[in-house]
């Protein structure tokens, strides 16, 4: 593996890789930084520069925007108390009380610094586990990944969202509209209702582009309405106090690194993403801190926590997304297509047949893990400006990329209606609290369920095998035990709501 | 629209989803195929069913909505600007097709920009400008660089 890694290092460090990286981290930092832009908008945009690159360009370029943007919602945080990005929310809770009593350029150095620390801890989980994972992954049949597919669909389906059954009709949703076109196995035409455009089926990243940037850019729409009273920081001193900073970090070593790990676990398993993370990784190391109750009021400790957990998250995304083929959230759905557009097949094969762009990859997230800190470190002055552009320079402008975007994923016009078509689709479940991960995810593990339940079926007529095998018949008891909980939760929050006999009976008194 | 709306609009949908599935046509080398085309969509859209079945029962809301003129004004003041992206979207890509990436993109953004706020004077001349950068920029970006050939349109 050191040999591997190594090789990796070789291909990351090239001067134009490194160039491409640098590219893709400061693209990612802008898009994170500014309110509104999250990290999946940011990579589906970024994603159409890099079809022209070589594809171990286009996927350090990804990384570089993906690490990037993991990092960059901190500025917003810390001077608008406005996460630039759900998996910062946690950061405004100290950062923005720190930058108002004037510290920012602490409170944006903590943050900085955390992040490189927590991004090195999911590292060094990501080279070490993927290997190990992805060769768990080559003993799987078809058995065992149908039943994977089933586990990933159940659990973000309970814990994405607020309702189960919207949570099931979100994803089986997404599973059916990725049935149109040709059967992958038969080569028969399904729904495309005398369509021929359709019988090549819907792009992956059309449907991407059109459920997050376009949903994204109509609710930003709404919101031009009735726009947010912003309590921003005028003119902060960004020069960030290096020895102290470090120094923060060093006394609360254990903090950082429980709220890294806690980010990690929560990135390998499937659902839960960069937001939960955050939110976790703070309540964790607020749980572990000597001084709890300072947590809110502008402590260092809950931004180390809060940034640390919000990058060792994307690690452990990776690990599960190369090492099976099964992304756990939105933002590694997106990735996952952009290392398929670039001729990467993610999945237990992957660090066997293609080990040079793999590792190439697992080496580049940690060189823009470091480039963020430089370029967050020496651009800060000019980065805390474009927290302020304005909504209607910005969203026309999303838009052209957009369409843009889809278009020359295969050169047809027909793509933009697409993207229109499943922008349509997104802003309405949206609307109407359903989430857009089962859907996203639902629509992407499709092909890979059907190839695999056909296969399990036509090896073996008999069904029970998906329980009688030991790793199938784990995952489907995980997807029955992750529907249990959500009603198991749903059931303590009705009691906790239910008044209690004392106070009924002191209601009634009175 | 209401939960309930919903599960009943999906229900019809699995319906005509399911119907669907009769008129897959099996190649000639899978006639003996037991799991033919429409064995997974079928399961997927009884499976719809059953969940859209469950909002209709459980969910919230009414199943007719109660339309008021004065609420579709309401509507129509809240939604002013997503509507007019709705509409000017479509108008986008045609004009892509026809008149070319370059000349649609250019419009677009000014249309889009003033739409979102009307600029006069100066600020006027800064949108036009800026839209026009902005188009030329990712042509050239796109064309130059990244080899990506855009739509020239069909009409030139």
């Amino acid at each position: 593996m050191f040999d591997y890694l190594l090789m990796g290092f070789q291909t990351a460090f090239e001067p134009g890789m490194l160039m491409f990286t640098a590219l893709g981290v400061l693209a990612g930092i802008i898009i994170g930084l500014i309110p509104g832009l999250t990290i999946t908008m940011g990579v589906i945009l970024v994603l159409p520069f890099t079809y022209g690159m070589l594809p171990a360009e286009g996927l350090t370029t990804m990384m570089g925007v993906w690490v990037g943007g993991a990092s960059g919602g901190l500025i917003s945080s810390c001077l608008l108390g406005i996460p630039g990005k759900p998996s910062a929310v946690a950061t405004t809770f100290d950062g923005f009380p720190m930058a108002r009593n004037g510290e920012p350029g602490r409170a944006l150095g903590l943050g900085t610094w955390a992040s490189l620390f927590g991004g090195i801890i999911g590292w060094f989980f990501l080279a070490t586990l993927t290997p190990l994972l992805a060769d768990i992954g080559l003993k799987f049949g078809p058995w065992e990944f149908f039943s994977l597919i089933a586990f990933s669909l159940t659990i973000i389906a309970s814990l994405a969202g607020e309702s189960l059954v919207k949570g099931l009709i979100a994803g089986l949703l997404g599973m059916l509209l990725a049935t149109s076109g040709i059967d992958p196995m038969l080569a028969t035409p399904r729904f495309t209702f005398g369509l021929v455009d359709v019988e090549a089926g819907f792009d992956f990243l059309t449907v991407l582009i059109g459920l997050f940037a376009f949903s994204q850019l109509m609710t930003d729409l709404e919101r031009l309405r009735s726009p947010e009273k912003v309590e921003r920081i005028e003119n902060p001193d960004t020069h960030i106090p290096t020895i102290q900073v470090l120094k923060d970090i060093w006394n609360n070593k254990v903090g950082m690194i429980w709220a890294s790990l806690v980010g990690l676990w929560i990135g390998i398993v499937p659902a839960a993403g960069g937001a939960v993370a955050n939110v976790l990784a703070y309540d964790q190391a607020k749980k572990v801190s000597k001084h709890p109750e300072k947590f809110g009021t502008g402590y260092y400790e809950g931004i180390i926590a809060s940034e640390a957990g919000n990058n060792s998250v994307s690690a452990g995304d990776l690990v599960p997304t190369m090492a099976l083929g099964i992304p756990g959230d939105a933002v590694t759905a997106v990735m996952l297509g952009a290392l398929l557009i670039h001729g990467l097949n993610p999945g237990p094969l992957l660090m066997s047949t293609q080990p040079k762009l793999a590792y190439g990859l697992i080496c580049a997230y940690l060189v823009a893990t470091v480039l963020t800190l430089i370029i967050q470190l020496g651009l800060m002055r000019i980065l805390v400006k474009l927290v302020l552009i304005p909504k209607n320079v910005l969203v026309p402008g999303i838009f052209v990329m957009s369409a843009l975007g889809a278009f020359v994923l295969n050169n047809r016009i027909f793509d933009i209606w697409v993207l229109f078509f499943f922008g349509l689709i997104g802003y309405f479940l949206t609307k109407h609290d359903f989430d857009l991960p089962p859907f996203v995810l639902g629509f992407l593990l499709e092909p890979i369920a059907e190839i695999n339940l056909k296969r399990a079926l036509q090896t073996s007529s008999d069904p029970t095998l998906f329980l009688t095998r030991p790793a199938s018949g784990i995952f489907i008891l995980l997807a029955v035990a992750s529907v249990l909980y959500y009603f198991w939760t749903g059931y303590r929050r009705t009691q906790q709501e239910l008044p209690q006999p004392a106070e009924a009976s002191v209601g009634v008194e009175h | 629209m209401s939960d309930r709306l919903i599960g009943l609009v999906l229900l019809v949908m699995s319906g005509l989803f399911y119907w669907q599935t009769y008129f897959f046509k099996k190649p000639p080398f899978a006639q003996f195929e037991q799991m033919g085309s429409e064995f997974f969509p079928r399961g997927i859209v009884i499976g719809l069913a059953i969940f859209s079945f469950i909002l209709l029962v459980k969910g919230q809301g009414s199943l007719l909505p109660s339309w008021r003129l004065g609420s579709v004004r309401a509507l129509f003041t809240r939604y002013r600007e997503v509507l007019l992206s709705l509409l000017l979207f479509p108008v986008y890509a045609l004009a892509i097709d026809l008149v070319g990436f370059l000349y649609s993109t250019v419009v677009y953004l000014i249309v889009m920009q003033l739409m979102l706020k009307p600029r006069w004077g100066r600020g006027l001349v800064y949108t036009v400008v800026g839209s026009a950068v902005f188009s030329w920029g990712l042509v050239t970006l796109f064309e130059g660089y990244l080899h990506v050939v855009l739509p020239s349109g069909t009409l030139f």
